[in-house]
């Protein structure tokens, strides 16, 4: 079983970026809970060995205000894949920094170094309005668009600056498929 | 939420805006670009004539405007119209019907960032059977438009529905017209308080490329024949 946690305040925009994370999950065989920030998701990391932390519109900032909830997962040592803001999330909590970017539709990647989940995908979807501006200790940046970081490796927790729904489900899939 | 549709008077953005009022939103205007190039990248309105009788079906207003589809430029020509949503009917976001166009979906991010406002995108990398068959299952589609071989103009103005959908899927060919293969006109939806008639149309034909116009319709109250 999968745990998708949704970073979305508004439903209509799970539409559009959960709904597409959740069929690529099915599509590999794998069943799925979703939970929004402002549930008790926390309960069920225990249940699940993948966590999925999704991510949400451009205008949508509301997660910032649920950061600190996501330390249960963080803390659980399971496989944690965040997309976008899913990733702001992780790498905040982590020990990362922020700043202001912007970074949208699809980028070439420059892979820096070799990972299995990120693969050799060469472009990206990006939705992206902040970015890291500096790394969680024990972290490799694995992938870059126009010298932005666009995957973070550290340990289990992978960061995923662009939306693999996209155009990378294989990102998803090979997250899924790994143990 | 206050909201625009980006309004083509097809399935995908008729749908998405069921799905914006399925989800609490108020649908406050329709906007609708006009392109004189029919090779637009960014607009498609096969039969943009009967858009005003579709706002009319909804009850929303309209703002229609035109643009001369060249590359990029349209997109300051979309701006200017989401811009004219927002001073008229304080817009706080748009919902577009785009499935699996990245070139589309970039620009309308872009500009709606550019904007401060919300974008939607309720269909955005759904399955694009699925979008096809729950189209066909709550509105009556027709074809308003084909640009792929085998469809002929025997196909425009038929009906969008599970046959169809099973027929161009058996020619590998997107049954939600993904690429561009066929336009769809919508007559009735559950957001329409009336419904279109269609009583006759003329069919545009060449090279495999065709369209419906000329088109005589009814508005008819649902419920009366």
């Amino acid at each position: 079983m999968v745990l998708i946690v949704s970073t979305c305040s508004e439903p209509l925009s799970e539409e559009e970026f959960v709904a597409p994370v959740l069929r690529i999950v099915r599509e590999s065989g794998k069943a799925a809970v979703v939970r929004g920030m402002d549930e008790d998701f926390c309960s069920d990391v225990g249940k699940h060995q993948k966590i999925v932390i999704t991510g949400t519109a451009l205008k949508d900032f509301s997660y910032m205000e649920f950061i600190d909830k996501f330390s249960c997962i963080v803390e659980s040592g399971k496989d944690v894949l965040g997309i976008c803001s899913g990733a702001q999330i992780l790498l905040t909590l982590l020990g990362g920094s922020l700043r202001r970017a912007c970074l949208i539709g699809k980028k070439r990647l420059s892979i820096k170094s070799p990972d299995p989940v990120h693969g050799n995908e060469e472009y990206a979807y990006f939705l992206l309005s902040l970015a890291a501006s500096e790394l969680p200790p024990g972290s490799a940046v694995i992938s870059e668009a126009e010298s932005i970081p666009a995957f973070i490796s550290s340990g289990r927790t992978k960061m995923c600056f662009f939306h693999p729904e996209v155009l990378n489900p294989g990102v998803i899939s090979r997250f899924l498929g790994q143990s | 939420m206050n909201l625009a549709v980006l309004y083509s008077g097809g399935k995908d953005s008729n749908l998405a805006l069921l799905k914006a009022i399925e989800y609490g939103h108020e649908v406050s205007v329709l906007l609708n670009m006009v392109s004189e190039n029919p090779h637009s990248f960014m607009f498609h309105t096969p039969a943009s004539d009967l858009i005003p009788a579709q706002a009319e079906c909804l009850g929303v207003p309209l703002i229609q405007d035109t643009t001369a589809g060249e590359k990029e430029r349209e997109v300051g020509d979309l701006k200017d119209l989401i811009r004219q949503g927002m001073r008229e009917f304080g817009i706080d976001g748009v919902v577009t019907g785009a499935v699996r166009s990245v070139y589309q979906a970039e620009r309308v991010q872009k500009t709606c960032k550019d904007l401060g406002i919300w974008a939607f995108n309720p269909l955005w990398m759904h399955d694009e059977a699925e979008v096809a068959r729950e189209a066909a299952a709550s509105m009556d589609v027709v074809i308003s438009g084909v640009a792929a071989y085998p469809l002929t103009e025997e196909h425009l103005g038929r009906r969008f529905d599970e046959k169809f959908i099973a027929e161009v899927s058996s020619y590998g060919i997107s049954p939600s017209g993904e690429g561009g293969e066929f336009e769809t006109l919508v007559l009735d939806s559950p957001a329409f308080s009336k419904r279109i008639v269609l009583k006759s149309f003329r069919k545009q034909w060449k090279d495999w490329n065709g369209r419906i116009h000329g088109i005589e319709y009814e508005i008819v109250r649902k419920g009366v024949e």
